[in-house]
């Protein structure tokens, strides 16, 4: 059961970091019916400008280093912004010339834009993966404090024990590190215990024991939770209450006639490819960087393709389709993978998406759509 | 410049404009001069390119000759929600409202090149977005009980009755305050009591917001009824020009609605 909910867990998390890709995939699509292929790359791009952001500006070493929450703050923000921009300059010249001919043409560019980001990345930056930074402290809830006086040798640990302690890292950082005293249901071991007192005499921060439970959630899961669900609350009210999401609305209901009825349809696209790849930039810091941790301009390809399924599985088009979704997707691959064969995870994902082709094409929440005469 | 000048300078002037698809001429050589205020029909046979010169007066099209002029400006060059915002509203024959969204939604959307909003502060919920947003509302609400459709408001606009559906697009197209209003066969798939109130709405509307309207209609007694003047268009060109009484008495536009030697 324990297992279970964790799989489940990081089900959710790997659904949520989905959902913040395929809502960019499926505002564009809903609004000018393109298959933006580029848009995995959006999410590489983000997670480089959040690592350069880091280690250029915060100077955090290579192997690391936890500059915080201030720094994390300015990494997404400079993603964000910067994807976005990036997006609206992609639209500018790879797809607007291409409106008008024709929805596969696009298409092919999309694709060309992909590869063409994929093979400047790693002509840029190279093809190797790097070690993206911590950026904060993971911390892992709930947790409840154990005085480290209390703990006797022998003594049965009724939960997970653990010691959190720093040291001074390279650069004169406090970094935190993370000790296990005894698993729960263990008696706790002396030596363990002697080294956890002399780790936390020389703390260079207040050190500190914690009991966790056998289901506990990172803090930066939580941050991926948070962040999806300030983007649904946010991409809530700009679709349902603004101008700007009125306008847009109009404009995928019809393209034409919400020009004749005054709508500036180019800025009404082009901020969508903004919105949508700031979503995606911010997600390659939190998830492409602090999750998985590692990052390289091929990074996008799978997450980006994930995403697509996602979308099309909720109903392209349709933003509450893609969260459902990509929630959907996520705790499915996890579950495969925890108990059928990590091997078919992937099989699985592009398995969903040929059978939503064939059985429904509209997705779960999507509307059918007839061909326009 | 005199008063009286004033008062002739047309407010939409089409000269000598031209449109081909391919070798088709769709509409060739078409002027006309609305004077403020006015009320003139287009007319002519199905395929007689009148919706083609709805398109080209709103931008839709780009005419490969002539020139369109919107009170003495230009505007072969620009998009069509530039021509939207200088003041010339359009229905449609086959009507196109925002299907998934409300009655009143589809009224708001009219208002987008009136009131200017930004994205940020559209997401910060500004309060003087949020009094922006209650004035659309409160305006929008006015232009349904105009139309009387009012009670409707919250209904999705692809569940309305056709009659309801035309006069929803009216209500849009008046929520951009046009001086010029393009109306495509308002009076189509409406019966007799219907058509005649539809006159007095049109009368009204045009009162009350002291528009210039160019209709299109096949309904020769609504056009009569309504209009000071009449363009009759056959295969792109205009055949005839003047009063409905005029009109009517031309043997060229008895011709093209009846066929030759008919009688009338």
């Amino acid at each position: 059961m324990t297992d279970f909910a964790n799989f489940l867990l990081n089900g959710i998390t790997l659904g949520a970091i989905y959902a913040l890709i395929a809502v960019g995939y499926t505002m564009v699509y809903g609004i000018i019916k393109l298959i933006n292929f580029a848009h995995g790359e959006f999410y590489m791009f983000g997670a480089f400008v959040g690592y350069f952001v880091l280690t250029g500006i915060f100077a955090v070493p290579p192997q690391g280093g936890e500059p915080g929450y201030l720094a994390l703050l300015a990494a997404l923000l400079a993603a964000g912004v910067a994807t976005g921009l990036l997006a609206v300059l992609v639209e500018r010249l790879c797809y607007r010339p291409l409106r008008n001919a024709g929805r596969i043409v696009a298409l092919l560019s999309a694709l060309g834009v992909s590869l063409f980001f994929q093979n400047m990345g790693q002509q840029a930056v190279g093809a190797d993966f790097r070690k993206f930074p911590p950026t904060i402290a993971e911390t892992r809830y709930p947790r409840s404090e154990v005085p480290l006086e209390s703990l006797k040798e022998g003594q049965v640990a009724e939960r997970d024990l653990r010691l959190t302690y720093y040291v001074k890292a390279e650069d004169g950082r406090d970094q935190q590190r993370v000790i296990t005293i005894a698993n729960g249901g263990e008696a706790i071991d002396g030596a363990q215990l002697a080294t956890a007192r002399d780790l936390a005499a020389s703390s260079t921060l207040p050190a500190a024991v914690h009991a966790y439970p056998r289901v506990t959630v990172s803090n930066r899961h939580l941050l991926i939770f948070l962040a999806l669900l300030l983007v649904s609350a946010a991409l809530y009210v700009l679709v349902m209450r603004t101008r700007f999401g009125r306008a847009m609305r109009a404009v995928s209901v019809d393209f034409e006639a919400a020009r004749l009825m005054g709508i500036n349809v180019d800025l009404i696209v082009s901020g969508t490819f903004f919105i949508g790849a700031f979503v995606a930039g911010i997600c390659g810091v939190l998830a492409g960087g602090m999750t998985f941790e590692r990052i390289d301009p091929l990074m996008g390809l799978m997450p980006g393709l994930k995403a697509f399924v996602a979308a099309v599985l909720g109903g392209i088009g349709s933003i509450p389709g893609a969260l459902l979704g990509a929630l959907l997707l996520g705790v499915s691959e996890k579950m495969v993978e925890a108990y059928v064969s990590s091997g078919l995870r992937d099989a699985l994902s592009f398995g969903i998406l040929i059978l939503v082709l064939l059985v429904k094409p509209s997705g779960l929440l999507g509307r059918f759509e007839g061909e326009k005469v | 410049m005199s008063e009286s000048t004033v008062l002739h300078q047309p407010i939409l002037r089409a000269q000598n404009v031209t449109k081909r698809f391919g070798g088709l001429t769709a509409v060739d050589a078409f002027s006309v001069e609305l004077q403020s205020g006015e009320i003139v029909g287009l007319i002519g046979p199905n395929g007689a390119g009148k919706t083609t010169v709805f398109n080209l007066l709103t931008g839709v099209y780009k005419a490969d000759h002539g020139a369109i002029t919107l009170r003495g400006a230009d505007t072969c060059w620009l998009t069509p929600d530039r021509i939207a915002g200088l003041g010339i509203a359009r229905t449609f024959q086959n009507i196109r409202l925002f299907k998934e969204m409300t009655v009143l939604e589809n009224v708001k959307v009219g208002f987008q090149p009136v009131k200017r909003q930004s994205i940020f502060g559209a997401i910060c919920r500004l309060p003087r977005c949020c009094q922006e947003e209650k004035e659309i509302e409160r305006e929008a609400l006015a232009l349904l009980e105009l139309m009387g459709i009012a009670d409707l408001k919250d209904a999705r606009s692809a569940g309305l009755a056709y009659g309801q559906q035309r006069r929803l697009e009216i209500a849009r197209a008046l929520a951009m305050s046009p001086k010029v209003l393009l109306l495509d066969e308002p009076a189509a798939g409406t019966n007799e009591s219907e058509s005649a109130d539809l006159q007095a709405l049109i009368r009204r509307i045009r009162e009350k917001f002291n528009l210039t309207i160019l209709l299109i209609e096949h309904d020769m007694p609504f056009v009569m009824g309504l209009v000071s003047r009449l363009l009759v268009l056959d295969h792109g060109v205009t055949i005839a020009e003047g009063t409905p009484e005029d009109v009517r008495r031309d043997p060229r536009v008895i011709e093209a609605y009846l066929g030759q030697g008919a009688e009338a």
